[in-house]
């Protein structure tokens, strides 16, 4: 420990002192005044991240802060600022000695090192993270502090102005406190209808009775939505590269019917995290899971896709901490939280609860097909319809089954009296190709002459075939592939066989043997295939791969070095049991690995899928291997058929397998049957293919185990533990009472003691209204957030939040019913230099309109906006597309944005976001003046106004109440009149602009005089412009 | 405590980097045309920075990085012990061969410095003694889309601010009358996508994301007057605006009144400045030709390369040309020809333009894309064709001008160009930190802090790359 040179002292004493006169009653908060010091200056270094801490020392408990420093001393001596080594360190002036370090560029200021030596002073209590401290059971509300208030609200706000030395405003002149009511809970202004009915309210009421009106309105639910989309970064697209569209549009439409029936947000939380797994889950609530698959996913060819799984979880597991605790967990993914208490094992103890779902890591490039785990959204008339699709396939098979019961009589005969001659036919073959005079990259086709096979004579090589040196084989290289054309696009409600002669010299660990799809990642495997994993045979039906699929697996590895016949069947049953393996015609010993297809396996980009042998796009081919004899049916062999196909006139001993040839050849009745079973297969699953299908969450049987990746990476899992998933334990206890899956986490997260979850809902709801949170770290509960400006408020109205059973119309209600959202906005120069950034709310709130709401008011004032709640996204851009749909529905493609509203600082929308950025920029004005949408809209309210009888200074008026919400005053309105005039002059000269500028937009006002149209669009657009217009005062 | 507002102007004043989230603050606190630094850390060699994108990742075996021992093996399976434990994509890494393609190119020797260079860039090799050859970079992203997110924003996940907004974050223009980061790129090329957060702001302030110059009529988007309303018109409604605000602000008081009009004269004068700065008309037609014939045609890369020395001219901090096509993961022969046709002259001509005209002394132009090429085939090597994949590990960058020595022929590969022989080498990180230093910033106190954390451009990482500096 270095000593302070004594002069050195002097100064820093003297320049204490004088701090010191200036505040020398002032008891010091560890959590008000201090933490924000350690946490921003000294826990990167000397905070809870016990892998990366320097000179041993750690800062953030009082037990490691006053422990003894081998001998030396303890960094903090309670009381005691000259026994202290930290003090020492930070008033330092030698470089090598300081601290912060110089280098780290966070040198503490006077009045920091003044504030610490205080706290020392009065015995450096430490303070459990204010955010973390269990909510009280009760929270005072204080005495009156000045008159008006209404609530408990204005009680505290009030209490803190006193103590502030302000005062509350005056309330805001009615017609700017019905805008702006308006506004923060519809996003729209009032019409002059709705103006004029609120003045006509003379009730001592009327403005409550508004709030309760506006509450229940539809505009209410969309705009509670936006802020929900922005958290749950909904996009009607993937984002990353290449940015796909996507259907998710009705999980915003379960958003707006919850936010319309008020639905509880306790309900609301536990229905998106964990809908899927609460007691009798219906549609509505698995679909609400959608909420954890709204993250980014990639289909970037070549991508590795368990290092994209992994981003997918970890996004799920990031939001939720973001949405519901308000931590920023996304810290700890690589190391211990630097500055809270959370490590990098409750990272992934976290992330656990998102990790078993049965999903890719790259959706398909070559196809359109739903990530699984998915479920079809369906209305009542198109479940009805699937319910009758379902019963007459029931009835199919039931048939099939009493056909089966009936024929035994006829089989008996024909078996046993000699009617069959004891000869199998092969029926259904459709190609067969037996590479013997495969020449020139071309195989002859046997059955079909026609339609020929052909290789690469390059990379394929002509070798001894399975009979022998009689017999042509072809060896694969694993990249070139034989292909056989169109053969076999069997969809899955059909039977079909294949078999083939291989030969390989070793057990591949994955060799794609035969397949018909487009791809493998790139395509989710759509289709059918056969191959090699780790020696073992592998067939499998697929829609999306994994998740949506049948597969099976020989339980033994294939002989090396010897030739042999796979053949597999499949029976149409979309089930795993519907597969069968034969190896030399004998059946394989399987184990079914995956057994749920609900969609088509077909893909017909006709050119680029053929069935093809030996190698698959970007896949493993069957490298070194030989293969011969490719045979293709398409029905179902029956195992008499196998055997038969394998080696010509091998009997078979077992009566069960004469009876199904039997079925198959030689009964009329079980043919018919059997037809009508295949033709209500295909009905039921074309229809099911037809419904719109949505990326939802649905557990996996067994559990899929969750390492801690070191340094956050997927390739370096520490094999050593198997995490359970489990939430931050030191947020708040989570007992045995807690499933251990995403429904215990969402229990556990509204539990009525839980510290986090009602204060980072509370102060979201009011950041909707006065535009900052009472925290203004929105996303950020922490020791690096901000502490909050009204502490004992934010803890009383998440009481009253849980107390009401969630409520979030009352806790809205109860903001906009105080005072101190009622009063005025407006300020002094000496109001502005006190509080510039209106922590302690001595005014009413203000801020810019969002990116929507600028366009819709723009829309709405024009009465161009319409549409009822909810439905598919739509497309302003395009002409053809909706135009006037507010912008909640505009559909949201990540990487193509609206330009105008990334301008206004809408986020991407790419992770989530509890805040919207509030900047103002030079592009922003361009958009406004001259944006085509908002002429439009300018153009089409100019002809609103001129329609509407009353002399220039009347319609002036009428345009100003539209878009400002009040009159415009004498002065004003003379300014506009000045304007107006030299508009008419300016388009009376000039014709042509006139002409052009009122023919912008799709909808054009019917006004015949182009050019009064134009002025009155200039001035109707000069309001738009003005800060009465864009903000929200 | 310090109230935010005072506390941020203090440290703007004393060069202390960024401290407080501005995000709480709006607009109007930090001076534009000095950023948020107020000034350059240290004396800044370059003013501003050109760099011409190459997205794609262009071919190092037929540009810069000439490999005659692979002749040799050309065919044969590039062996086990150079690809060692880097990744590769899953286009090729499941392939059962990787046979060595070497390059059919010549490759000579150019200037004092003796520059080697591969006849596919003639032009280029004439400016050999202005440029600082890298052949060393590196990165850890193998596709495009993390590639090009961390080449642009110093991380491979989205969301970080791109390294143009960063400086005009740190730094502001040199002139408020244009957007201080402008972006071009080539029309009517294929390629993998690009997309707007790769010049974007990330969690900086939106007034920092790059700007799109567009090859049309309106340059920036809504940058002409609706319907052609002449600038007389638009000069009465702004004269009215600011009136009526005067009377607004009597009653309301409210500084971001002040600010959101001087945003709308300034987004009046660049409704100037931006259409003189794109109207090439004036230029001479020695000009024209040092481009090449393809720059009069507007949206062209020479046509662009040309734009960004006018802009250059005007004071704009950070100009960005995307130039894609350069992923020859089949027919990479022809296809780098090609590609090396579109840009090899107007790239040069841009560095002697910038050098006669004085600029090129306080100007860093930079060319370069997100990784390299693989020196086995992708897909079938024949007698004539071959493709490469992507390659991290190695792949060269050049810079000329504002502080650079030029000649300098910086870092070696081994023989195959897949794994990095020197001990001079330059990760994505120390790029930046040597592309701020050359700026005057010292890349460890340029920081903002979002989500409780402090963040920089090169993360914890980046160091100055000397070397290459004069």
């Amino acid at each position: 420990m270095g000593i302070i040179p004594h002069h050195m002292k002097v100064f820093l004493l003297t320049f204490l002192l004088c701090l010191n006169a200036l505040a020398a009653e002032d008891k010091i908060s560890f959590n008000k005044h201090i933490r924000p010091i350690l946490s921003d200056k000294c826990y990167f270094c000397h905070g809870p991240d016990a892998a990366d801490i320097k000179g041993k020392l750690q800062l953030h408990s009082l037990e490691l802060a006053t422990s003894d420093r081998d001998g030396e001393g303890a960094a903090i001596v309670p009381g005691n600022v000259e026994k202290s080594l930290l003090w020492h360190r930070i008033t330092s002036n030698d470089p090598e000695e300081v601290m912060p370090p110089p280098e780290r560029h966070t040198a503490l200021s006077a009045k920091e090192i003044e504030t610490m030596r205080k706290w020392i002073e009065q015995g450096a209590k430490y303070e459990k993270l204010w955010s973390l401290i269990p909510l009280p059971k009760k929270v005072d509300v204080p005495e009156k502090s000045f008159d008006g208030d209404h609530n408990a609200i204005d009680r505290f706000v009030h209490q803190a102005l006193k103590e502030e030395n302000l005062k509350p405003a005056p309330e805001a002149a009615p017609d700017m406190l019905l805008r702006r009511v308006y506004l923060s809970l519809t996003g729209l202004v009032p019409t002059v209808e709705q103006i004029a009915q609120f003045k006509a309210d003379k009730s001592s009421k009327a403005y409550e009775n508004l709030v309760d009106q506006l509450l229940q309105s539809q505009g209410f639910t969309e705009r509670l939505a936006v802020d929900w989309m922005d958290l749950a970064r909904y996009a009607d697209s993937y984002g990353y590269q290449r940015d796909n569209a996507r259907t998710v549009w009705p999980w915003r439409d379960w958003v707006l019917r919850s936010f319309e029936q008020n639905m509880p947000y306790d309900q609301f939380v536990h229905q998106q995290l964990a809908g899927d797994l609460m007691p009798n889950s219906n549609d509505e609530m698995k679909l609400a899971t959608a909420f954890n698959r709204l993250h980014m996913q990639k289909n970037e060819g070549g991508s590795i896709p368990e290092e994209f799984r992994v981003e997918y979880v970890a996004d799920r597991a990031q939001t939720a901490a973001t949405a519901f605790l308000g931590l920023t967990m996304e810290c700890c993914r690589c190391h211990d939280h630097k500055y809270d208490p959370i490590s990098q094992k409750d990272y992934f103890s976290t992330f656990a609860f998102f990790n078993n779902i049965d999903e890719a890591g790259l959706y398909s490039y070559f196809t359109k097909s739903v990530p699984s785990p998915s479920m079809p959204i369906m209305a009542e008339a198109e479940k009805v319809m699937m319910r009758a699709k379902e019963a007459k396939l029931a009835q199919a098979e039931a048939r099939v089954a009493a056909v089966k019961g009936s024929e035994k009589i006829a089989f008996d005969q024909w078996f046993q009296n000699g009617d069959w001659d004891g000869a199998v036919a092969v029926k259904g073959m459709i190609g067969a190709f037996n590479f013997d005079a495969a020449d020139k990259g071309k195989i002859p086709n046997q059955h079909a002459p026609k339609s020929l096979g052909t290789y690469n004579a390059a990379y394929s090589k002509l070798v001894e075939g399975r009979t022998g040196k009689a017999g042509k084989g072809l060896l694969l290289d694993g990249d070139s592939e034989l292909s056989f054309g169109a053969l076999g696009p069997f969809e899955r409600h059909r039977d079909f066989s294949l078999s083939l002669w291989v030969n390989t010299p070793v057990h591949h660990k994955r060799a794609v043997i035969l397949h018909r799809t487009r791809a493998w990642t790139d395509a989710a495997s759509r289709g059918y295939e056969l191959l090699m994993i780790n020696g073992k045979l592998n067939v499998a039906l697929v829609h999306f791969n994994p998740g949506n699929e049948i597969r099976i697996q020989s339980k033994e590895k294939l002989s090396l070095n010897a030739w042999k016949q796979i053949t597999v069947t499949y029976d149409g049953s979309s089930k795993a049991s519907g597969l069968k393996l034969y190896l030399d015609g004998q059946p394989v010993a399987t184990e079914v690995l995956k057994d749920h297809l609900t969609k088509e396996i077909y893909y017909s980009a006709k050119k680029k899928t053929a069935l093809k042998v030996g190698a698959r796009f970007r896949d493993n081919g069957f490298k070194k291997s030989k293969v011969d004899e490719l045979r293709v049916f398409d029905r179902r062999l029956t195992r008499l058929e196998v055997r038969e196909n394998f080696s010509m006139g091998a009997k078979s001993p077992d009566e069960a397998e004469h009876f199904a040839y039997y079925l198959d050849n030689e009964s009329e009745a079980y043919r018919i049957a059997f037809k009508d079973l295949l033709a209500k297969r295909k009905d039921l699953n074309e229809y099911r293919n037809g419904r719109n299908y949505m990326m939802v969450m649905k557990e996996m049987p067994k559990r899929r185990n969750t390492y801690l990746l070191t340094r956050g990476l997927y390739s370096t899992p520490d094999l050593s533990e198997v995490l359970e998933p489990s939430p931050p334990k030191k947020v708040f206890p989570f007992g045995p009472e807690y499933s251990r899956d995403r429904l215990g986490l969402a229990k556990w997260l509204t539990h009525p003691e839980h510290p986090l979850t009602a204060r980072v809902a509370v102060n979201r709801y009011w950041q909707m209204i006065f535009g900052n949170g009472l925290v203004t770290t929105t996303n950020d509960f922490g020791s690096q957030g901000s502490y909050p400006s009204h502490p004992e408020m934010l803890d009383y109205l998440s009481r009253s939040f849980i107390a009401s059973g969630w409520d979030v119309q009352a806790l809205v209600k109860q903001i906009v019913m105080s005072q101190t959202f009622r009063q005025s906005s407006n300020m002094s120069a000496e109001l502005h230099d006190r509080d510039p950034e209106n922590k302690w709310l001595a005014r009413g709130a203000s801020y810019y309109l969002s990116a929507e709401m600028l366009r819709d008011n723009a829309l709405h004032t024009a009465g161009l906006l319409g549409g009822d709640l909810g439905g598919a996204s739509v497309n302003p851009y395009n002409p053809q597309g909706d135009l006037y749909r507010r912008s909640l529905y505009t559909t949201w493609k990540r990487n193509a944005p609206s330009p105008e509203m990334l301008i206004f600082g809408a986020p991407r929308r790419q992770v989530c976001s509890v805040k919207r950025e509030k900047t103002s920029t030079p592009l922003q004005p361009l958009v406004l003046m001259n944006s085509p949408q908002v002429i439009e809209s300018c153009q089409n309210m100019a002809g609103l106004i001129l329609s509407h009888k009353a002399d220039d200074t009347g319609k002036i008026q009428l345009a100003f109440v539209k878009l400002a919400g009040r009159e415009a005053s004498p002065n004003e309105l003379e300014i506009l009149t000045k304007l107006l005039a030299e508009q008419r002059v300016y388009f009376k000269g000039s014709p042509d602009v006139a002409t052009k500028l009122t023919a912008m937009g799709k909808v054009k006002a019917k006004q015949k005089d182009k050019q009064e149209l134009a002025a009155w669009t200039v001035i109707v657009n000069t309001i738009m412009n003005l800060d009465g217009f864009y903000m929200l005062r | 405590m310090m109230d935010r507002r005072k506390f941020l102007k203090m440290s703007a004043a004393l060069g202390a980097g960024q401290l407080v989230n501005s995000n709480a603050l709006g607009a109007g606190v930090i001076d534009p045309t000095q950023g948020v630094l107020g000034g350059a850390h240290m004396p800044a060699t370059a003013k501003r920075v050109i760099y011409l994108y190459m997205a794609g990742g262009p071919s190092q075996f037929e540009t810069f990085d000439n490999k005659p021992v692979m002749k040799k093996w050309h065919g044969q399976d590039l062996p086990k012990s150079i690809i060692g434990e880097q990744r590769l994509t899953g286009m090729s890494g499941n392939q059962s061969s990787l046979p060595v393609a070497a390059n059919p190119y010549q490759f000579s020797k150019h200037g004092e410095s003796g520059m080697e260079v591969s006849e596919l860039l003639p032009h280029t090799a004439k400016i050999v003694d202005e440029i600082a050859l890298v052949k060393t970079m590196y990165t850890e992203a193998i596709n495009h889309g993390p590639a090009n997110t961390f080449m642009q924003t110093g991380s491979q996940i989205a969301g970080r601010p791109s390294m143009g907004a960063w400086l005009d974050y740190g730094l502001g223009t040199g002139n408020p009358n244009l957007p201080p980061f402008v972006v071009m790129r080539t029309k009517g090329k294929g390629g993998q996508p690009l997309f707007a957060r790769l010049w974007g702001n990330g969690f900086l302030p939106s007034q920092y994301q790059g700007v799109m110059f567009r090859p049309e009529n309106d340059p920036v988007l809504f940058l002409n007057n609706p319907g052609g309303i002449a600038k007389s018109s638009r000069r009465g409604v702004l004269d009215a605006l600011r009136r009526l605000e005067e009377l607004n602000q009597e009653k309301v008081y409210d500084p971001q009144i002040a600010s959101r009009l001087a945003q709308y004269e300034m987004a009046y004068r660049m409704q100037g400045s931006v259409p003189e700065a794109v109207d090439t008309g004036n230029e001479t037609k020695a000009t024209f030709d040092l481009y090449g014939a393809d720059s009069k045609t507007p949206g062209t890369f020479a046509n662009n390369c040309l734009m960004a020395r006018r802009l250059a001219e005007r004071g704009v901090k950070f100009i960005q040309l995307y130039h894609q096509g350069w992923d020859q993961h089949g027919g990479c022969p022809g296809g780098v020809k090609k590609q090396c046709k579109d840009v090899d002259q107007a790239s040069a001509a841009l560095v002697m333009d910038l050098k006669q005209r004085g600029l090129l002394e306080d100007t860093l132009v930079i060319w370069g894309g997100e990784f390299g090429r693989t020196a086995y085939s992708q897909g079938k090597l024949t007698k004539d064709n071959y493709g490469r994949d992507h390659h991290p590990g190695c792949f060269p960058t050049w810079f000329a001008g504002g502080g650079i020595k030029g000649g300098t022929i910086y870092g070696e590969t081994d023989d195959y160009s897949y794994n990095i022989a020197s001990e001079d080498k330059m990760h994505v990180h120390d790029f930046h930190a040597t592309v701020l230093h050359l700026l005057g910033i010292d890349h460890t106190r340029l920081s903002f802090k979002f989500q409780g954390r402090s963040f920089r451009l090169t993360d914890v990482h980046g160091h100055v790359k000397h070397k290459i500096l004069s």
